[in-house]
């Protein structure tokens, strides 16, 4: 087995993975990890095609995924946005008063990651 | 030699799979995100055993740092909220499954037809090297042959950023700073971190015309440092006034519209680098590019929390 086939595969296992968290997913937050975690997977399959002899690395699918992961931070970072938005008007906080630390509705317990 | 490196593979693999499993499916929201985070260094170690240096440069500081800190960041206020986690269905539960690997199988029996050996694109990009000004290969095709694409990047860049403010200016949310204890540990290893941020960002953006490195490696850099800072309460980007900070995230898009503009007006085609300062050409839009990508990135973070005007004082 060459290193480019054990990637591939893996990238494939990556995607079916997040695939299947994506349609099941229990909430936005895993959903968007799940969608991260299949973006992973493809790029992984892309770079390995490219790492097959007898030429070596192709540069061209190495640019193409650079450009991938820098969209990917992008898209994140938009999702997350919109996750929020959408939080904040389900929670009727259109403030974010949870981050200000004031208590929520619904006996919202403290937010992680201080 | 061959053996010890099939297991080394094997192992990068097999971890890659058991992390992204554990990601998804550990109960906790912040171990999910903790995992993920290792999942982005693991990540890292792929794209070196791939041979693609500059992914793993991107990928240790875009899957392994920002990425974490943006999902923690949005964490703290979804998880634990009303409705934010429930299980799925039994039958969901199954269909998907039953879909994921059906896909799966799929896609392996293609790879399985997958020829072993292809000659792909990479002798075509060493033979139109050197009619280039740089001498690394993903820097050629990323600002010379492809540029057109990556022109597209630097606007997809500002659309996640005009997104964000959107969201957030419509909420009219105040500035909120983090709540972190400025601790003199934290705040003496910023001290020590930001200037070697600095220098090394630098040190990217230059090296890229010849090695592995370049304005999106760079950039990327540059904007962690600059969410540290931040997050440690030493006001940077959070502090550029509004007005200015809006020129200077269009600063990447701006260099090549200035560029093709420019190449056009001189009768040469779009994008059609000329062979005379080519070199120069190349590092000042890839200097800008950085700039603007280390100012989304910090953006995209701070987003959320940035004070925007009033519409009234709006011009």
């Amino acid at each position: 087995m060459e290193t480019f086939f054990i990637f591939a595969l893996a990238g494939i296992v990556l995607f079916s993975v997040g695939l299947q968290e994506v349609l099941a997913g229990p909430g936005l937050l895993r959903i968007l990890i799940a969608v991260k975690v299949m973006g992973s997977g493809t790029l992984l399959f892309l770079v390995s095609l490219a790492h097959r002899p007898p030429e070596g690395p192709d540069a061209v699918l190495h640019a193409l995924a650079l450009t991938g992961i820098v969209v990917t931070l992008a898209a994140t970072a938009a999702g997350l946005a919109l996750a929020r938005g959408l939080f904040r008007l389900r929670t009727g906080d259109p403030g974010g008063a949870t981050l200000r630390g004031r208590e929520g509705r619904g006996g919202r317990e403290e937010g992680v990651g201080r | 030699m061959l053996g010890l490196e099939l297991v080394f593979d094997v192992a990068v693999a097999v971890l890659l799979v058991v992390l992204a499993l554990t990601s998804l499916y550990t109960p906790n929201l912040f171990t999910s995100i903790a995992f993920f985070i290792a999942f982005g260094l693991v990540m890292a170690l792929a794209w070196v055993r791939l041979q693609a240096p500059d992914l793993a440069l991107a990928e240790a500081a875009i899957g392994a740092g920002l990425t974490g800190v943006l999902l923690l960041d949005a964490a703290r206020e979804i998880s634990g909220g009303r409705g934010a986690e429930r299980a799925p269905r039994r039958m969901v539960r199954l269909t998907s499954l039953l879909v994921a690997t059906l896909v799966g199988v799929a896609l392996i029996a293609a790879l399985l037809e997958v020829p072993e050996r292809a000659a792909g694109l990479a002798s075509a990009v060493r033979e139109a090297l050197p009619s280039t000004a740089v001498d690394h290969e993903v820097t050629a095709v990323l600002l010379d042959f492809r540029a057109l694409d990556t022109w597209l990047e630097t606007v997809v860049l500002l659309l996640a950023v005009i997104t964000i403010l959107v969201v957030h200016a419509h909420q009219h949310t105040p500035f909120i700073p983090w709540q972190l204890s400025a601790s003199p540990i934290l705040l003496g290893l910023v001290g020590l971190l930001a200037p070697l941020v600095l220098v090394f960002a630098g040190y990217l953006l230059w090296a890229g015309t010849h090695a592995p490195g370049g304005a999106f490696q760079a950039g990327v850099l540059l904007g962690a440092g600059g969410i540290l800072l931040e997050l440690a309460g030493v006001r940077t980007v959070s502090r550029i006034p509004w007005r200015a900070l809006r020129w200077l995230l269009s600063l990447g898009v701006a260099g090549f519209v200035l560029l093709s503009g420019a190449l056009l007006l001189v009768g040469r085609g779009l994008l059609a680098l000329p062979d005379a300062g080519g070199r120069a050409t190349i590092i000042a839009l890839e200097a800008a590019i950085a700039v603007a990508v280390a100012l989304t990135v910090v953006c995209l973070m701070v987003g959320s929390n940035l004070r925007l005007e009033p519409p009234e004082q709006e011009p």
